[in-house]
């Protein structure tokens, strides 16, 4: 058993095929957005984008009862944007920047006291400031057009009842100041209309500016690819297992598994011996992931006792999910079609490719319990989050539940079929 | 009397799925000599060797090897027996060292015995020059020779083969023979499958013919050959014809016809080896020289036609 346990690792750690799943790939997939340092929220599906509006704006003598600024944070209150921003008011434009830059907000928006004054013709320049996070872009730059649209639309109003005034002025009549705004208000809306359909650029009053203080690489990178190289050791321990599953397939059709049996070992220590070498594969490669992980990403996987249950619950489910496949497999070309199938469905619904999601939806969570993946995910996410023991222990408890009768079933029916 | 026989088939039978792979088998190698079972593809050949070597259970009957029933023993039998496959089975990743030591290892030697035993075969295999090569690479006679040396690492006392000559080339073929000879000279028993029959009338001192699961003749090969009442047919080619010697020729036992056929002259006899020095002697005396000669046996095929109404070889 021992023997044949050191043959198949010997034969699987030569074999560039196995390694390549075992620890090139993972570490690519989860490593190369972080090597090429791309944007990853610019391809992720979009995002709701924190707000945090700071209205300084003060009114100006001609119209006590109005505020521009009032105008553009109802723009934010939009439903139409209701998907995109969640925006919350705030007071200081010091908290404001600290709030971005301390990650608890996504973009500041700070309105000048001097806005409404400015927009009516007046005193100096006063901008518009949008702080944002540097790790994003979709969501600042929805700020920045809604912001834009305003600034252009006030002008256009502005104008546009500087018009009407001056039509009435010729016909004799005299236009309150009210009746002016409510020309204004009336061109705005008309307005918005249009801009939305329109490039914009960056408006002049507005100032961009991206947080110098948030790094991307030393947070957001890493507080992405933390999750992403977890989903990445769930999803290819699962390949492991069934590929090294496979070799008892590929044994028989050798005829080196019939050469085995009519030795003097005993069947089962011939299947044992088969099977302590997925789960040690299993064992090799989630220490190593996990351990390059650290090295590489430095990436924080949590309480080191949390980490081994979940680790083991992994090597277990793995290999037992293998096992089981494979009893019901005839040749090593159905099985690689099957259980590549079989673990790449398993291991997306399990959500190993998606754990990079703010917010998943709620199916996503209930179609994880279905499969192995989703609970031993589960697990590590709560070890790494710094979650409670139970909030990280029960799952590893049921992927190894889990693990332990697919073993059985895989046992049972190899039994039957070599009897 | 047991504990001369090798194996003792007694009443082997094996169904598939009710279609009788093999039926009432009964036959009996001896200790010390080569015993082939011949028969053509789908005869139940390997099903046989596989429930002697405890791989398939047997559907009913038993054998008994080196005296372990191999339905009641099969852990005596499986160290007693060293099998070689039908299919090569083998590691072609690995080296034919590594090979061996693996292999050698399930049959449980390990240490000096093992290594000692891993180069042993190596060199009787042929196969020590290239031993750390990978096994993949080699020819198909080498893996052949491969899957052979694994089977005797253990060093049975009873080797059985599985058409180990299929598909190579002659000299790999010549190779084999030579090596079950060998063997067998060590005090190894044989127990060999073919299709060829020039490999059994070669290599065995006693035949069984096999067909659709059954044994329909066995014995030495003189004793089958007897069994289609064959005779030898020699063709001399002399350097001269006087009446005297063919007449004489007629009348010696065994002889049962002389007849010219041109330049040259037709006997049919019992049994050539022994009509043969006679013929030498007796034309000698008659200072006529023997320029040519050709002997046909009656073979195998002449049997298994006899007995089946078909050819051995489709
Ligand atoms: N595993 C099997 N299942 C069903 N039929 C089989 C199986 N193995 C062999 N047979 C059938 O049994 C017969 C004997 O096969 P086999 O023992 O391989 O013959 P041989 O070795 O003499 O060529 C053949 O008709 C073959 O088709
Ligand atoms: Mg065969």
């Amino acid at each position: 058993m021992f023997y044949i346990a050191l043959k198949d690792l010997m034969r699987s750690l030569r074999s560039p095929f196995t390694l390549a799943f075992m620890l090139i790939l993972p570490l690519l997939e989860a490593g190369l957005p972080y090597l090429a340092f791309s944007n990853l929220s610019s391809g992720l599906p979009v995002q709701t984008t924190r707000v945090l509006l700071v209205n300084l704006d003060r009114p100006v003598e001609q119209y006590p009862d109005f505020l521009a600024g009032n105008l553009l944070a109802d723009m934010f209150r939009n439903d139409e944007l209701g998907d995109l921003l969640d925006t919350t008011v705030g007071d200081s434009e010091a908290a404001a920047r600290a709030a971005v830059d301390s990650r608890e907000t996504d973009v500041a928006v700070i309105i000048p006291s001097g806005l409404t004054a400015a927009l009516f013709g007046g005193e100096g320049r006063t901008e518009i400031e949008i702080y944002h996070d540097p790790a994003l872009t979709l969501g600042p730059a929805v700020v920045r057009d809604v912001v834009t649209n305003f600034l252009d639309g006030f002008a256009g109003s502005l104008i546009a009842a500087d018009t009407a005034a001056r039509r009435a002025a010729e016909d004799g009549a005299l236009l309150d100041d009210n009746s002016r705004l409510e020309i204004m208000r009336r061109y705005g809306d008309w307005a918005q209309g249009v801009g939305e359909s329109l490039g914009q650029g960056i408006h002049p009053a507005v100032r961009y500016e991206a947080s110098a203080r948030v790094q991307p690489s030393e947070s957001v990178m890493k507080a992405q690819i933390g999750p992403i190289m977890l989903g990445m050791l769930v999803f290819f321990a699962f390949f492991t297992g069934a590929i090294s599953a496979q070799s008892l397939l590929h044994e028989a059709e050798q005829g080196t598994l019939a050469r085995l049996f009519r030795t003097p070992a005993s069947k089962t220590a011939i299947l044992t011996g088969k099977f302590a070498t997925v789960e040690i594969l299993l064992a090799l490669q989630v220490i190593l992931l996990i351990g390059i992980g650290k090295a590489l990403f430095g990436i924080a996987w949590g309480d080191p006792i949390l980490v081994i249950l979940n680790g083991s619950a992994l090597v277990v489910a793995a290999g037992g999910f293998g096992i089981m496949l494979i009893a019901f497999m005839r040749t090593t070309r159905q099985a690689f079609l099957v259980m590549g199938g079989a673990v790449i469905l398993t291991g997306m619904a399990g959500g190993t490719m998606t754990t990079w999601f703010v917010n998943p939806p709620a199916l996503f969570e209930t179609v994880n319990l279905f499969t192995p993946q989703g609970w031993i995910l589960r697990g590590f996410s709560a070890a790494m989050r710094g979650g409670g023991t139970i909030e990280a222990a029960v799952p590893a408890a049921v992927g190894t539940g889990l693990g332990l009768i697919f073993l059985w079933i895989g046992v049972h029916k190899l039994k039957a079929k070599f009897a | 009397m047991t504990s001369t026989n090798a194996i003792q088939v007694k009443g082997l039978k094996k169904n598939y799925n009710g279609f009788p792979a093999v039926h009432n088998l009964e036959f009996t190698v001896r200790e010390g000599e080569i015993f082939s079972l011949l028969g053509p593809n789908g005869a139940g050949k390997s099903t046989t060797i596989s429930m002697l070597s405890c791989l398939l259970p047997p559907s009913g009957g038993d054998a008994l090897i080196a005296g372990h029933s191999i339905t009641r023993a099969s852990g005596s039998v499986k160290r007693t027996i060293g099998v070689v496959p039908q299919e090569i089975a083998l590691y072609d990743d690995l080296s034919a060292h590594q090979n061996l030591v693996f292999w050698g290892r399930m049959y449980g030697l390990r240490g000096s015995r093992l290594s000692r035993r891993v180069d042993e075969v190596l060199d009787l295999t042929g196969l020590a020059d290239r031993r750390h090569d990978r096994a993949g690479l080699y020819s198909g006679g080498m893996q052949r020779r491969l899957n052979i040396g694994i089977a005797l690492l253990h060093e049975p006392r009873i080797v059985i083969f599985d058409e180990p000559t299929v598909g190579i080339d002659p000299q790999s073929r010549r190779r084999i023979l030579d090596g079950v000879k060998e063997i067998n000279a060590r005090g190894v028993t044989v127990l060999y499958t073919t299709h060829y029959m020039e490999e059994a009338q070669e290599l065995s001192h006693r035949i069984a013919i096999m067909d659709h699961g059954r044994l329909i003749a066995q014995g030495t090969h003189n004793e089958l050959m007897r069994m289609v009442g064959g005779l030898h047919r020699i063709t001399l080619t002399l350097s001269r014809k006087p009446a005297g010697l063919l007449a004489l020729w007629r009348m010696l036992a065994g002889v049962h016809s002389v007849s010219e056929e041109g330049e040259r002259v037709r006997l049919l006899v019992q049994d050539s080896t022994r009509v043969l020095p006679t013929l030498f002697e007796s034309a000698a005396r008659e200072e006529t020289h023997i320029t040519g000669m050709d002997i046909q046996e009656p073979d195998l095929e002449a049997v298994f036609l006899h007995l089946t109404g078909k050819a051995l070889r489709d």
